[in-house]
């Protein structure tokens, strides 16, 4: 059994460093030339041209944006996520489709429409409209997952406290939340990262003007520079992977499968 | 107590008011951009040579990307089950969650320093020997790419909604003389369709609508119709912008016929 | 309630921040006053502002000569502000002033662009640039605006309402690792292309480099640049066009990737030509190749030419949208930017490399001087071969045809 963990954890490795090792080491790479599989000269001239060009301060944008849109999205998303995974009821299958269907609206088509009313309401190149724009594709997420998350809940514990004379609070806190929170976080882990990887939103409703680690780093990344684009690249999976074993502890547990 | 049952679904008013604002807003003027011309622009996209091949396309990659996704997804999903309380179960787990975090461009990028005929899978095999997998006829490294960042998204999915129950009745299952295949069957693939399916929708939803991979990763023509939207929209030429809004509506709308398809919708459980 | 010592030190503490922020100009021009004012009230009210310039930054060289060299000067030197906002495209920023305009947006944050002539075009059109403006800044009298490179832009009268940044020429990239004689003709190309499969490419049109080879090709058929004066002719292009598409069609099964697809932007043909899968590139910019080297992309082996029958030059030009707040300012950078001084540091290869705007005979003889002492880099034409070769471009009535029909013909793969 233990084999088998390490033979899988093994392949997981593989798969993983096949995609991130041709851009770590393109990102030190300052001359690599074919045929050689190693680069003939490391530098840091990438990633110091990518400091130079303000990736401290996108990425405190992004982390800002990123973190009010998962709140925002796990608040107005939770009761919907509940109702939806728990129940049918009328208009169900109706209100399932409206709230899903804005993850399929294409980021281009949302950014251009959301621009020109923005524009008339003041909200256009202001870090409140970009936001905004990213609770398009990101409460499809958060309610899409509380409400699987819902989906394997028995809501029968709820009712037996409730019987038991708990208040609506306590209920929550003491019986739900500490069953569903996995499914939380992952919902709010999720959308976090929707909103930190969009590009085309926050370039057409910032304007510019807020400059978020993808608007900075894509505009880098179009000089068909490979060595700047991997250490744009890199500048930009640094913060997010640095959390990973903080963000994986709290998933790792029953939220993945667990002993449930 | 109150006699009879409210309407359950008062839970999901906040979030529906909040994207009928948005969503609906954006829908409308994305609609109103595309009738600017009149019905000049729906026109030239629906009578344009490009349109048939450029669905066509986008539908072979995006269902293909979306199926070997979420094939792939629930297979690591059972797979990383099976061991999860190992040491090695756990390192997988949290390195399932590297392609979560890293952007579809990022991973693009890379699969053209993988896979190009200058890249790094040709020079480990001696140089010439990698056919055109990049910028190729059958999406190969645009495939890959939507595969490696979106089968892991699904196996969370999945594994979250593997939780709780499901464990318990497979082991009833199990020990009531079902085979491995029959428990699969009717216990565990039940237990993870919905996942599957909402998994499956959305990255079929992001195949299909996308531009920045295609670009990167595609051909000139057919091109993929994010990437022709995208085209429209940056065209010199300004009275093609209401063309870009009529393709984006259409990858809308074809998006949405899939969802239904898929049945996402769903029954309740 | 905070006591009355308390409510003191706050209104000193914030009188003091606001009396900091009075370094901005209380001066303010009428955007119609700001052409006729002399130059020197104009930088008086620049001083103290911000211009935000929105800017492809997709090569760090170009971003390093304003980063380091230009900011800190319009800084030190007229207090303003510049801060480079980076774009993808600069079809962007036009679209993003449209639908400013449109709603009437007059408040605008972008307020100085940096555009090529089809981008400019749309904009001048569509109202969307502040001007006539260039006319009254003082760096202006060193450029000929007789000279058709600086008075239209893609078949616009310029008319004032983009200031001359930059000097471009269509250049060839090539590696001599493994090409000794250039291909100087586009005979002498099509042999290449045959001897060598899949060592060619060029950018797809619209891309505004794949659009100009175009151009450099149709002038060989047609028997030379002079042959093509003038506004788009259907007759003309119906005798042409056959013979363009039948010589390009001849070199496809040849090209990179058998011809199927072709390279979306210059960009990424450079980065073909950097990992050697194809062994020729082209570009705008004279500079390129030497930039390029220096900063290791390209092999060092690499060098440029031109057609012995001459490739198009032309100009960039720096733009202030109509909706600017900050339109002095702006000037300010746009005339620092034509000035002697930043064009000689621009042209310094070790810098960026890039040919002056300014018009060499009228400028003062210490200035001339040290233009002629400038050195090129590496791979970097001098400015007598570069001039003796320069043609001036198509008309662009011309390229809505060719750029439509080459994708019609040419731009699926072969069925």
């Amino acid at each position: 059994m233990k084999a088998r963990g390490l033979m899988v954890a093994l392949l997981a490795f593989v798969a993983i460093a096949a995609v991130l090792l041709p851009l770590a080491l393109w990102s030190v790479a300052q001359q690599w030339f074919p045929p050689a599989l190693w680069p003939q000269k490391f530098g840091l001239r990438g990633l110091r041209e990518v400091a130079r060009s303000g990736a401290v301060s996108a990425t405190i944008a992004s982390a800002l944006v990123a973190s009010a849109v998962a709140l925002l999205s796990a608040v107005i998303a939770y009761p919907a996520g509940r109702a939806l995974g728990l129940a049918t009821f009328r208009g169900h299958v109706a209100m399932r489709t409206w709230l899903i269907a804005p993850a399929l609206l294409p980021p281009m088509a949302a950014a251009l429409g959301l621009h020109s009313g923005f524009i008339r309401l003041g909200l256009a190149d202001t870090t409140l409209g970009v936001v905004l724009s990213h609770l398009v594709p990101a409460l499809p997420y958060a309610v899409s997952v509380i409400a699987a998350t819902f989906s394997g809940f028995d809501a029968r514990y709820e009712t037996v406290a409730r019987n038991l004379g708990a208040s609506r609070l306590r209920v929550l806190t003491a019986v739900t939340l500490p069953l569903i929170w996995p499914g939380l976080l992952v919902a709010v882990l999720f959308t976090f990262l929707v909103s930190w990887s969009q590009y085309a939103l926050t370039l057409i409703v910032g304007g510019g003007v807020v400059i978020t680690l993808p608007v900075l780093l894509f505009g880098l990344a179009s000089g068909g520079d490979l060595h700047l684009t991997a250490a744009a690249c890199v500048a930009f999976l640094v913060p997010v992977l640095l959390l990973l074993p903080v963000t994986a502890r709290a998933l790792t547990g029953s939220a993945l499968g667990g002993r449930g | 107590m109150r006699r009879g049952k409210a309407w359950g679904g008062f839970g999901t008013v906040p979030a529906a008011l909040v994207l009928l604002l948005l969503f609906g807003g954006a829908l409308t003027q994305a609609l109103s951009t595309s009738f600017e011309d009149g019905t000049r622009a729906w026109g030239r996209v629906f009578a344009s040579d490009e349109l048939f091949e450029s669905l066509a396309l986008t539908w072979r990659v995006a269902l293909l990307s979306s199926s070997v996704a979420a094939a792939l997804g629930l297979a690591l999903a059972l797979v990383v089950r099976r061991v999860f309380a190992t040491f090695g179960g756990r390192v997988a787990r949290v390195l399932l969650q590297v392609p979560l975090s890293m952007p579809h461009l990022v991973v693009a990028i890379s699969t053209l320093m993988l896979l190009s005929q200058s890249g790094l899978l040709d020079r480990l095999l001696g140089g010439n020997a990698v056919p055109a997998l990049t910028n190729d006829a059958f999406s190969v490294g645009i495939i890959f790419t939507y595969v490696w960042k979106e089968a892991p998204f699904v196996a969370v999915l999945v594994l979250s909604a593997l939780r709780g129950e499901t464990l318990k009745l497979e082991e009833v299952a199990r020990n009531l003389g079902a085979s491995p295949w029959l428990v699969f069957r009717d216990v565990t693939l039940p237990a993870a369709l919905p996942a599957l399916r909402i998994g499956a929708a959305l990255v079929f939803a992001y195949a299909f609508g996308a531009f920045e991979v295609p670009r990167l990763l595609g051909q000139t023509r057919p091109s993929m119709l994010g990437v022709w939207s995208f085209r429209l929209y940056t065209d010199v030429d300004l009275s093609r912008r209401p063309e870009a809004m009529v393709v984006a509506l259409l990858i809308f709308a074809s998006v949405g016929v899939a969802a239904l398809a898929l049945n996402v919708k769903g029954r309740a459980r | 309630m905070a006591s009355p010592r308390t409510l003191r030190l706050v209104a000193v503490v914030l009188g003091c921040l606001a009396g900091c922020k009075q370094t901005a100009s209380v001066v303010a021009i009428d955007d119609a006053q700001l052409t006729q004012v002399p130059f020197s009230k104009v930088t008086e009210a620049a001083r103290g502002r911000s211009v935000r310039w929105f800017f492809w930054s997709g090569d760090g060289t170009i971003n390093k000569y304003v980063d380091d060299y230009v900011t800190p000067m319009v800084a030190s030197r007229y207090g303003v502000r510049l801060e480079r906002v980076p774009i993808d495209d600069p079809a962007l920023a036009i679209n993003r002033l449209l639908a400013e305009k449109k709603a009437g947006q007059l408040r605008g944050q972008v307020d100085l662009v940096w555009l090529n002539g089809e981008n400019f075009r749309t904009g001048k059109m569509a109202g969307l640039f502040f001007g006539p403006f260039s006319r009254s800044l003082p760096s202006t009298r060193f450029v000929d605006l007789e000279s058709p490179a600086i008075a239209t832009d893609f078949g616009v009268a310029t008319d004032g309402f983009e200031s001359p940044w930059n000097r471009a020429q269509f250049v060839f990239i090539y590696d001599t690792a493994h090409i000794s004689l250039p291909p100087s003709t586009i005979e002498a190309l099509s042999e290449f292309i045959e001897q060598h499969p899949g060592r060619f490419t060029y950018p797809a049109p619209p891309d505004f480099t794949g659009s100009a080879f175009l151009r450099h090709v149709l002038y060989a058929v047609a028997g030379g640049p002079q042959a093509l004066a003038g506004p788009f002719d259907e007759a003309r292009w119906a005798e042409l066009s056959p013979r363009l598409f039948a010589l390009l069609a001849k070199w496809r099964p040849n090209l990179w990737h058998g011809g199927e697809t072709y390279p979306e932007s210059s960009s990424r043909l450079h980065q073909l030509y950097a990992q050697s899968e194809v062994w020729l590139s082209m570009s705008y910019g004279p500079e390129t190749a030497s930039t390029r080297i220096a900063e290791g992309q390209f092999p060092p082996t690499t060098r440029t030419f031109v057609l012995d029958q001459g490739t198009i030059a032309n100009t960039n030009f720096v733009a202030i949208p109509f909706n600017s707040q900050h339109k002095a300012a702006a000037m300010v950078v746009a005339n620092f930017l034509l000035s002697p001084e930043a064009q000689l540091k621009k042209q310094d290869p070790s810098v960026w490399g890039t040919i002056s705007v300014l018009d060499h005979s009228r400028l003062p003889d210490e200035w001339q001087a040290r233009f002629d002492a400038q050195r090129q880099g590496v791979a970097t034409l001098p400015p007598e071969v570069l001039n003796a070769h320069a043609v001036a471009e198509l008309d662009p009535s011309w390229l809505e045809r060719l750029e439509a029909d080459w994708v019609r013909e040419l731009a699926h793969a072969p069925r």
